[in-house]
């Protein structure tokens, strides 16, 4: 109902009070000369527009009790306009605010002020008529209107009684005769068996800035229906223009659906232009059915699927220079210039119209040349739904201004578009031709400063006419592990390298240690032994094992026996620690080897026992320096 | 004939450029829209290079100067001169001696300095994290190049001090051993650092008015009286650590925050 007040009083198009200009600022009040119902929604309109250095803000607007206001929204304003090459600037704000009566009579509104400076200017009152509800034409209040010339049927009921006097309203009835079922209404099959919100978009793989269409329909197994409690689908990376909105009662199709007839009706239709690329969400719609058919104790609440649009970018092959991303359309473009002639120093209007269907671009492409200044345009539009597509145009309103001399070739004004229909981009093009400029005898140089000249010159740059050879780098030598790597294991690798030598050269020490010892000496003599008691040689024997105990004695010990005398000897053993037993049998060994050494025979050990006796004492003594060592250990 | 291989380098190296040159052609047209003072028809031409994929310095010098000639001229629009300063230290990222870009990088930025101290806003520069400054010292090369002086003198210490047996080469080797350490840790860990910073984050400037200082939430930080620490003035150099939706989160001097990502022009690199 809020809408279709707006909306009506925008077609209306209210009365334009001006009030007053005070220190060249105007406030201007704007409302639609009509009555109101009460609880519906109208729109107060304040523009204030200034030409000084202070631009109007603050926006008041105060209404007495029983009103209800909404805002304001602000938008900013700049208006140019040029008369006989004189070019005069206005900037300013609108607001709008949103207002709703309560109860039924003659108000003032306002009067509205905007701060300026310091200071506040005010506009006109506004004289609202508020009538109770019902009491307007339905195209006017958003209700079901009342025809007073219909004498008979005064309520359009067709029973000449009001909306649902005999139980059901007619009017949410089945309808006659089904319409055939339009192909957008059809469905394999019913998701719920009461009533379902089914949401369509298409296309399905858009671009940034092309046209998406957000249908959503209702449907209902009971008859129809009223749409009530709605949330609206979330559409926040889209802009949105709004095509169908509310449930138009007389729109219901009977729709088969399995073994079942649904009433269906479209609830919404929406033009959406995807504003990124990626995956883009528009949330579901949720509405609660409403009728006699459909009133349970549990309300029924149904909800369209949640829809993942997959929105891309337009190719970046063939993109022409200047192109903006989301300027996708069917457009076409025209200019005019004027005047033709003006002196330097002045502007010309240059009016650029571009109309056609889809995101209609609010920039184009200026030429743009030394000593001519484009400023900024002010934009007209007129955009809205036609049918399923947005179309509509913009004007955009430019002053140049010319400074040199001669005949001045404006150039053209451009716009690149990404064409949806032809998947291609296009570009309009609209020549401005030349204007001639004369000079102005009264032109004044601009003085220089001379710290500005030094900033210029700094910042006075030319651009590089060829590009050098460049090579770039996909990584640098930093980028691989193995670098880190390199960088220390080059010094531990030396130090595993003097750590292995040393240890190798140890090895070798303690292997030719091992080849010249006292142990393996005395097997060495062991050996000598046996071959001279094989050959059954005493003195050889005798020679052989002597030597053999004392290399053992040595190896056991650290003593060298051949320096020693006998008793020395052996108090030096047993000081060595080695078991009495063992000294004593090594003595008694030695002693029988140095007689048959010096006499050449056996006295009761032959060769073989003197080996054998020779071999345990070795190994005793041997056994014992293994002990000792790792005691040490 | 000896000019061959000299030719077939140079061609080689040149390659990447070429391929890209040939496709567009943009380049030429873009100098003489600059040259005829169409800064606009000059930024949409190398706008286009850089979407195509185009890294060159000289393609970077040249959209630097189209922005900075539109800042200069009457159709000047917000964010054009932090737009060239972005260009200017593509440049330099992509080319570390163009003395041209860095003289013109300080010019922008004494601009952008002035312009901020008008209006009393938040400085250009913001103190950078000690980690950072130290890494920003000299380039990552220059670290790694350090390292390896150091391994190799390290090494060369290892070898007299434990390989030769000669009296005369424990004083030298000592000493090498003690420098190549400190040359190697030293040079080793800047170099890792310098890495960290490369890999997990990217230059960018300031191409906006100014960026807001946002939380994760996109809620903005408390405002301060100069502005620092709540927002980053067009021009500002910062670090883009991560991107989330629309929102990129930084890293400014010792600051991080979140600022909207369409504020901030992410630097090319080598």
């Amino acid at each position: 109902m809020k809408s279709l007040a707006l909306a009506a009083l925008l077609a209306l198009a209210g009365t334009l009070v001006p009030s007053f200009a005070v220190a060249q600022v105007s406030v201007q009040t704007r409302a639609a000369g009509r009555p109101f119902e009460v609880g519906q929604a109208f729109q107060l309109e304040v523009n204030a527009m200034g030409s000084g250095q202070e631009t109007p803000d603050d926006p008041r607007l105060p209404v007495p009790p029983g009103f209800e206001v909404q805002g304001p929204s602000l938008g900013t304003r700049t208006q140019v306009s040029v008369m006989n090459g004189r070019m005069t600037q206005q900037t300013g704000i609108s607001a709008t605010w949103t207002v709703v009566g309560s109860r039924p009579g003659t108000f003032k509104l306002g009067p509205p002020s905007v701060r300026v400076g310091n200071r506040r200017e005010t506009g006109n009152v506004i004289v609202v008529e508020i009538v109770p509800k019902g009491t307007l034409p339905r195209s006017q209040g958003g209700r079901p209107s009342i025809d007073p010339f219909g004498m008979f049927d005064p309520f359009g009921t067709g029973s000449g009684f009001p909306p649902g006097f005999f139980g059901q309203d007619p009017r949410l009835l089945e309808p006659d005769e089904p319409p055939p079922v339009p192909e957008e209404l059809r469905v394999a099959e019913a998701p719920d068996p009461v009533a379902f919100v089914r949401a369509v978009v298409s296309p399905k793989r858009p671009v940034v800035g092309e046209q998406v269409t957000l249908r959503i329909y209702a449907y209902g197994s009971r008859g129809t229906f009223r749409e009530s409690s709605p949330t609206e689908a979330s559409r926040a990376d889209f802009l949105s223009y709004s095509v169908v909105e509310g449930l138009p009662g007389e729109d219901f199709v009977r729709v088969p659906i399995g073994d079942t007839t649904f009433y269906a009706v479209k609830i919404r239709e929406l033009a959406l232009f995807p504003l990124r690329s990626g995956k883009l969400a528009i949330g579901p719609m949720t509405m609660t059915f409403d009728g006699p058919r459909y009133r349970n104790r549990v309300p029924i609440v149904r909800s369209s699927a949640a829809i993942e649009l997959d929105v891309a970018e337009p190719p970046l092959d063939g993109r022409p220079p200047g192109y903006k991303l989301g300027d996708v359309g069917e457009l076409t473009l025209e200019a005019g210039v004027d005047p033709k002639k003006i002196t330097a120093g002045d502007a010309v209007s240059v009016i650029a119209k571009l109309e056609g269907t889809g995101n209609i671009p609010l920039s184009l492409l200026l030429p743009q040349k030394r000593g001519v200044d484009w400023l900024d345009p002010t934009l007209t539009e007129k955009i809205g739904p036609e049918g399923s597509v947005i179309k509509g145009y913009r004007t955009f309103a430019y002053v140049v201004k010319a400074h040199e001399p001669g005949q001045v070739d404006l150039g053209e004004l451009t716009l690149p578009y990404w064409s949806p229909k032809r998947r291609a981009y296009q570009t309009l093009r609209v020549a401005l031709g030349t204007i001639e400029v004369t000079a102005n005898p009264n032109a004044v140089k601009p003085s220089t400063n001379p710290a500005d000249d030094a900033r210029d010159k700094a910042l006075a740059l030319t651009p590089r006419r060829s590009p050098s050879p460049f090579s770039r780098h996909a990584a640098t030598f930093t980028d691989d592990d193995r670098f880190f790597f390199a960088l220390f294991g080059l010094p531990a690798l030396v130090a595993l390298l003097a750590a292995a030598l040393h240890a190798g050269s140890e090895f070798k020490r303690r292997m030719a240690d091992a080849k010249a010892g006292p142990d393996r000496l005395a097997q060495e003599a062991l050996r000598v032994a046996e071959q001279a008691a094989g050959r059954d040689e005493v003195a050889t024997t005798a020679a052989a094992v002597e030597r053999a105990l004392f290399l053992a004695i040595e190896a056991a010990t650290g003593l060298r026996g051949r320096a020693l005398l006998k008793d020395e000897l052996g108090r030096a053993l047993v000081e060595a620690g080695l078991p009495e037993e063992t000294c004593r049998r090594t003595l008694d060994l030695l002693d029988g080897c140095e007689s048959a050494r010096f006499t050449g025979k056996s006295a009761g050990l032959p060769p073989p026992k003197l080996l054998l006796a020779a071999r345990e004492r070795v190994t005793e003594l041997l056994r014992h320096r293994r002990t000792r060592r790792r005691l040490a250990a | 004939m000896k000019r061959v291989p000299l030719l077939l380098a140079l061609a080689v190296l040149t390659s990447p450029w070429l391929a890209h040159a040939s496709d567009d052609g943009g380049f030429r047209e873009a100098v003489q829209a600059i040259e005829q003072g169409a800064y606009g028809d000059a930024i949409d031409r190398l706008e286009l290079m850089a979407d195509r994929g185009v890294v060159h310095p000289d393609v970077s010098f040249n959209r630097a100067v189209a922005y900075l000639g539109r800042a200069r001229s009457t159709q000047k629009k917000a964010g054009d001169l932090g737009r060239a300063a972005a260009g200017f230290a593509e440049t330099l990222e992509l080319r570390s001696n163009d003395a041209e870009a860095e003289r013109a990088l300080e010019a922008v930025r004494s601009e952008l300095s002035r312009a901020q101290a008008r209006k009393g806003g938040a400085p250009l520069f913001a103190r950078p994290r000690l980690a950072r400054a130290l890494v920003g010292l000299a380039p990552e090369s220059v670290w790694g190049g350090l390292a390896v002086v150091g391994s190799f003198v390290l090494s060369l210490g290892l070898v007299l001090r434990l390989l030769v047996r000669r009296a005369g080469a424990v004083v030298p080797g000592s000493l090498a051993i003690g420098i190549g350490s400190l040359l190697l840790l030293v040079g080793g860990a800047l170099t890792a650092g310098a890495r960290s910073f490369r890999k997990t984050s990217t230059p960018a400037v300031v191409v906006a008015s100014e960026a807001r200082l946002l939380d994760e939430a996109g809620r903005p930080l408390p405002v301060t009286r100069s502005g620092e620490g709540s927002v980053a003035p067009e021009g500002a150099e910062l670090h883009v650590l991560e991107h989330q939706g629309g929102l990129a989160r930084i890293e400014w001097g010792g600051t991080i925050a979140w600022v909207v990502r369409g504020q901030l022009r992410e630097l090319a690199r080598p």
